[in-house]
């Protein structure tokens, strides 16, 4: 009977030891980490094509690029704003495309038809300056920058098109402010959908001059319609004159 | 289709056996563990290229699980020579396979510079009460048989992916863990060799099936890009291999 009893112990033992292995092979949470791979394309030219609505004949097109006219190859540090000019009618409404190149390619990429593509996670932000401080709308519709956001603290060889300052600032009075709203008119499948601003309206008051700001963010499941998520892909600024 | 099979198969050893032997089996509860085979779209990948979608949302029916590890108890009561009522308890988890393919349809979606992917794994278990056969071939060995049918309980892996892009850290993409409790099904067929009068080594290899519908909450999710499964009807299917060990109990045969 002792030995019955015995043998039915060790019976038990070996099965809470197996039962005890078994436990311990638990597993465990996993993780990995993947870079971006090399390759992706420059953004070295951005450029704003505007039609008037009213006169088909008046096409703008301004240029910022990163290409040296002189070598015709890409600086990294550098960018050429000779071209990054709009001179726009008074009173007037314009449809506007904003185009980017790669021009490091040959014959150039065509970029924006890639933030098209992507555009579930980009936007485009305009900033006209001077401005009214009251003209200062910050909403998921509007494309102004929020004022904390401004190129404010720039020193004075950085600037665009005929040396003027790319610094942006609130007019004092409405003689001061550069009279030109941009309006997306593009939206992306987002649900609800966001704007982008590859496509826009230019509108124009008084006859006017400043500076307009353009800002491209990449907002990677970020984008709700506002400046601040995500991180900027250019940032380019163009004179302006209404006359 | 395969549950059937191994249940024809059953049923043809039950058949061919009744006349065989005239002991009845010992009754047991044994302990046991082994390794478990995810089958079908339930141990299926998908690729990084299908998994990058920069405009809308991708589904994706794969269950990315790897082998995974188990342990059960299970028991059984010999009614007559052959044929016995038991049950099992089996718990299980399966690591998350081919992760790097996940993260980087994420990166690619997104256009980012970086994904980090962190996953937890699938765990399930289950309970199923079902009929045990037994065909002694020699005077310790045995080949046996079951049918289990009952309940299984199983959780997904919750997968989070973290996004950076230009120095900055966007909202990571998480699909939440999910449970469900549904229907299963087990079938297989082992041998089982008496080592000591109490004591038995059980070998064996089982069909295991299930189809819970998982429905997911993918939270921080802002926008329509890469891959979102929001509900899984897949089968979580596995081939297992079982070593257990058995205390034998109860009323043994005679020895002849």
């Amino acid at each position: 009977m002792q030995k019955i009893l015995s043998s039915r112990s060790n019976c038990f033992v070996a099965m809470i030891v197996l039962f005890s292995l078994s436990l311990s092979g638990c597993s465990k949470s996993a993780s990995t980490t993947t870079p971006s791979f090399p390759g992706n394309e420059f953004l070295t030219t951005v450029q704003l094509q505007l039609t008037n609505t009213s006169d088909p004949t008046d096409v703008q097109l301004a240029s910022s690029t990163q290409i040296s006219p002189y070598t015709h190859t890409y600086q990294s540090d550098s960018i050429y704003n000779s071209n990054a000019f709009l001179h726009l009618k008074a009173n007037s409404t314009y449809s506007g495309k904003v185009i980017i190149l790669d021009q490091t390619q040959s014959p150039a990429a065509v970029i924006s038809d890639e933030i098209l593509a992507r555009e579930n996670y980009h936007l485009f932000f305009f900033q006209p300056s001077p401005i009214l401080a009251s003209n200062i709308i910050i909403s998921n519709t509007t494309t102004n920058i929020p004022q904390a956001d401004w190129l404010t603290g720039q020193p004075a060889s950085d600037t665009t098109a005929f040396g003027i300052s790319v610094n942006e600032l609130v007019a004092a009075t409405a003689a001061d402010a550069l009279n030109l709203t941009v309006s997306r008119t593009d939206e992306d499948t987002n649900k609800p959908p966001l704007q982008v601003g590859l496509n826009d309206n230019f509108v124009t008051g008084a006859a006017s001059q400043g500076i307009l700001r353009v800002v491209l963010r990449h907002q990677p499941n970020a984008k709700n319609g506002t400046y601040d998520p995500g991180s900027t892909d250019f940032d380019v600024t163009y004179a302006v004159t209404v006359y | 289709m395969k549950p059937f099979k191994i249940m024809a198969l059953l049923a043809a050893a039950v058949i061919f056996s009744i006349p065989a032997f005239a002991q009845k089996p010992a009754n047991f509860i044994g302990v046991e563990g082994g390794i478990s085979l995810p089958l079908g779209n339930f141990g299926n990948w998908s690729t990084a290229t299908a998994l990058t979608s920069i405009q809308g949302t991708v589904n994706d029916p794969n269950g990315y699980a790897k082998a995974g590890g188990f342990f059960a108890v299970d028991g059984a009561w010999f009614f007559s020579k052959n044929f016995g009522i038991g049950g099992l308890f089996r718990y299980g988890t399966y690591n998350f396979n081919h992760l790097d393919s996940l993260s980087q349809g994420y990166q690619e979606s997104f256009d980012v510079d970086r994904t980090s992917t962190t996953v937890t794994n699938y765990k399930m278990w289950s309970l199923m009460p079902g009929i045990y056969f037994d065909l002694p071939l020699a005077r310790k060995f045995s080949l046996t048989a079951r049918g289990l049918v009952g309940i299984a309980h199983a959780s997904t892996p919750q997968i989070t992916v973290a996004i950076e892009d230009g120095g900055v850290q966007d909202p990571p993409v998480v699909q939440e863990s999910a449970s469900k409790t549904a229907f299963a099904l087990d079938g297989g067929v082992g041998l089982r060799y008496s080592i000591l009068r109490c004591l038995a080594v059980n070998l064996r290899a089982d069909y295991f099936y299930t189809k819970p519908d998982f429905t997911f909450v993918n939270s921080g999710r802002n926008n329509n890009a890469g891959r979102e499964v929001t509900e899984y009807d897949q089968a979580l299917a596995s081939a297992n291999f079982t070593l257990g060990i058995a205390w034998q109990f109860g009323k043994f045969g005679t020895k002849k």
